[in-house]
């Protein structure tokens, strides 16, 4: 019993000092006023009335409106691989899409290295092309483990990139492809594929400068 | 007696201003939201809104609604203001999503199209996202069988325990120090870790989050 009181006591300190320090935890976390919202600024609202406070928020939400794209615009949903047309709040259609795999490919040297991502923001269709030819970069060929060619000519691609290509940035396409299976899984290298006709529908749908959001 | 007379018109005047102060607060707020949202949909990227009083969180690029969340539950954790905005720093998770390296082939193997790739499903549905400013958002997926209502027991437990002392922590620190736990749809939480990046902004919505 003696060995035993020496270990209660070290407990009950310990126990004691938990119990300080989450009543100290508690008493910090709801005491102070939150750190931007000042009295000065208190004041200020309180005299403001709220016709006024109506009206600038009623500007302010016109304002933000005016952000929103005009005429048609595209919007991808890589986590769901679905890509929509849309007009104001209105899905004109929407189709299921392939975006980028996230997987990353090293140079077998170690000098390079590409991460195979679908960038996310807003962008827009910057160019239009009808059977278009795939100009396979660097990474293509190391991919196929083939060396990496200095004639120009010998990395074009005929029908690789389908019937119709949107250039929406630098080097990422919404094009067709020729895995139709694999179209819903996140299989590309950053490009959007589509399926023959959903890609020839947004072809005819967006012209170059359509907004094109991506998350 | 007199004064008994005047006590019905001074009970409408009191709850009347009350009423009023009620109104401009909310128009506070929303205004406050308004102008945050502004300045960061000037910039071409996607950012979220964590509006913790309609309990919903909205991913939005110029202000346009790309895809609006439904939170089941929350709770908030020391004094965040009523428009709070931060670039996320960090997403933390206990099983973080693998990225595939991929192996280039030899010379005479034929190309095929891999499938090993990162999908929705790979998505964790339980961790924390880091907000500039030491916020802390912890998601966690609504329990949908007995066992895992059991399990989500810890959460409270972890919630009124591990707070505290980490605002003695951050305190100790002269660091700020608030968190907010989100309790989402399993999809709907693979959904939000998916879309939401590092150095994407974010807003916290929270006018009612003061004890």
């Amino acid at each position: 019993m003696r060995h035993k009181r020496p270990i209660l006591n070290t407990l009950f300190i310990l126990l004691a000092a938990f119990l300080v320090v989450e009543a100290t935890g508690f008493y910090l976390a709801f005491r102070s006023a939150p750190e931007e919202e000042t009295v000065s600024a208190r004041e200020k609202i309180k005299s403001e009335r709220p016709g006024n406070l109506k009206a600038r928020n009623a500007q302010l939400r016109e304002t933000l409106g005016g952000l929103h794209p005009q005429g048609i615009y595209v919007v991808i949903d890589t986590g769901r691989s679905t890509l929509y047309l849309r007009d104001k709040k209105r899905v004109i259609s929407e189709a299921v899409a392939s975006s980028g795999s996230g997987s990353i490919l090293v140079e077998p040297n170690g000098r390079r290295k590409w991460v195979f991502d679908t960038p996310r923001g807003e962008f827009k269709v910057e160019s239009k092309t009808r059977h278009p030819v795939w100009r396979k970069p660097d990474w293509a060929f190391i991919e196929e483990g083939k060396p990496i060619p200095k004639n120009v000519a010998d990395r074009l691609e005929e029908g690789a990139m389908g019937d119709y290509a949107l250039g929406f940035g630098t080097g990422y396409f919404i094009h067709g492809t020729l895995y139709t299976r694999l179209l819903g899984k996140n299989v590309t290298h950053g490009c959007v594929r589509l399926g023959d006709e959903d890609l020839k529908a947004v072809y005819r749908a967006a012209d170059i400068g359509t907004k094109v959001y991506i998350f | 007696m007199k004064c008994l007379r005047w006590m019905p018109l001074l009970f409408i005047l009191l709850t009347g201003s009350e009423a009023v102060s009620g109104e401009n607060d909310s128009l506070k707020y929303e205004n406050q939201l308004l102008e945050t949202e502004l300045r960061i949909a000037h910039t071409p990227q996607v950012y979220s809104i964590f509006d913790l009083k309609n309990k919903r969180i909205w991913l939005k690029a110029r202000g346009l609604l790309l895809r609006e969340l439904n939170i089941e539950t929350f709770r908030v954790w020391g004094n965040l203001p009523a428009v709070k905005a931060g670039t996320l720093i960090r997403k933390s998770a206990l099983f973080p999503p693998r990225r595939v390296l991929v192996n280039p082939k030899a010379g005479d193997e034929e190309a095929q199209p891999s499938v090993e790739t990162l999908e929705l499903k790979d998505m964790p549905t339980n961790y924390t996202l880091v907000l500039e400013g030491n916020v802390s958002i912890s998601v966690r997926p609504k329990p949908t069988r007995l066992l895992s209502s059991l399990w989500s027991i810890r959460y409270p437990v972890q919630w009124y325990l591990g707070r505290p002392v980490l605002t003695v922590w951050h305190a100790l620190w002269r660091k700020p120090f608030a968190s907010i736990e989100i309790v989402l749809e399993e999809s709907d939480a693979r959904s939000l870790y998916w879309s939401f990046l590092e150095g994407m902004k974010a807003i916290v919505f929270s006018p009612r989050s003061r004890p």
